[in-house]
């Protein structure tokens, strides 16, 4: 098997790898796959960068998970939002009593 | 035996379960819309009207209401994208159906603390997130964000589970690549 030799700036990894290594950064390759894309990376310096970003990124973007940077902003609906909210909940109410 | 609950008393309990995930589908919702900001608030509020209607008729079993609301959210976002009604550039093989599902939901509250210490990060990340494709971006929210099985995105989506892994990858890659270039921007500012 031939593996890649350092470069700097590829991301790519080995193609046969990429998806080995995809489930092992998200956690959810079986042990012998992980066992063997974590051999593979260690003596394969782009596939080793690549498992260390992918793990670092799928990481930070489950920290995304109830936070959100200024551009994503606005976490309430306005109050005119909720006075609407209200109306069509009585809306539905009166429907699925008309229903029953 | 324990009388059903009134409207009113079904009412209160749904619009608590309606703020406390408020933030979180206004977020997700933004995301999804590319930074919408009206939309995102339109989507969530559909959302809540088609929520509290299943709650009513009891196709809500009590369980992880956040992962519930998000799927309605996606199936509302994917209503929208075929009535044309927001932005262009989504892949049409995208069609949402209706079942509740279960998973964890994490509803944590971030300190001012970690806000300002994870600013920067979430800010690249959320450009690198912007700059892809809508079902990529859709995969990688419902995905690694959200963190809904597979089964579930590839359910909502219409799409194999292995359609679900091939975008993601592909998103991810594409993501590890603007954030290595706007780190290269960074370095040079």
């Amino acid at each position: 098997m031939k593996l890649h030799k350092e470069t700097a700036e590829s991301l790519e990894p080995c193609k046969h790898m990429e998806g080995m290594l995809n489930r092992t950064a998200e956690g959810s390759a079986p042990p012998l796959m992980k066992w063997y894309a974590l051999w593979h990376a260690k003596g394969c310096s782009r596939c080793g960068t690549f498992l260390a970003r992918m793990t670092a990124l799928i990481a930070q973007l489950k920290g995304l998970h109830g936070v959100g940077a200024d551009s994503i902003g606005g976490e309430r609906l306005g109050d005119d939002r909720w006075t609407s909210l209200e109306s069509k909940w009585s809306e539905v109410e009166e429907s699925t009593q008309t229903r029953k | 035996m324990t009388n059903p609950p009134r409207p009113s008393e079904k009412r209160s309990a749904f619009a608590l379960i309606a703020r406390q995930h408020e933030a979180n589908l206004l977020r997700a919702a933004k995301r999804m819309c590319g930074l919408d900001h009206d939309l995102a608030q339109d989507l969530v509020q559909e959302t809540l009207v088609s929520a509290y209607r299943a709650y009513l008729d009891g196709r809500f079993d009590g369980r992880h209401p956040g992962a519930w609301l998000t799927r309605i959210l996606t199936n509302a976002f994917l209503f929208a994208k075929r009535q044309n009604r927001t932005l262009p550039g989504l892949e049409s093989e995208l069609l949402p159906n209706d079942d509740t599902f279960g998973v964890s939901w994490n509803s944590k509250i971030p300190s001012p603390e970690e806000r300002l210490m994870q600013g920067t990060l979430s800010e690249s990340l959320e450009r690198a997130l912007m700059s892809l494709p809508e079902s990529q971006r859709l995969c990688v929210i419902l995905a690694d964000i959200e963190e809904l099985p597979y089964a579930e995105i590839a359910e909502v989506m219409e799409v194999p589970i292995g359609t679900v892994r091939s975008r993601l990858a592909r998103a991810r890659m594409q993501m590890l690549t603007v954030l290595r270039d706007l780190q290269k921007l960074d370095s040079l500012s």
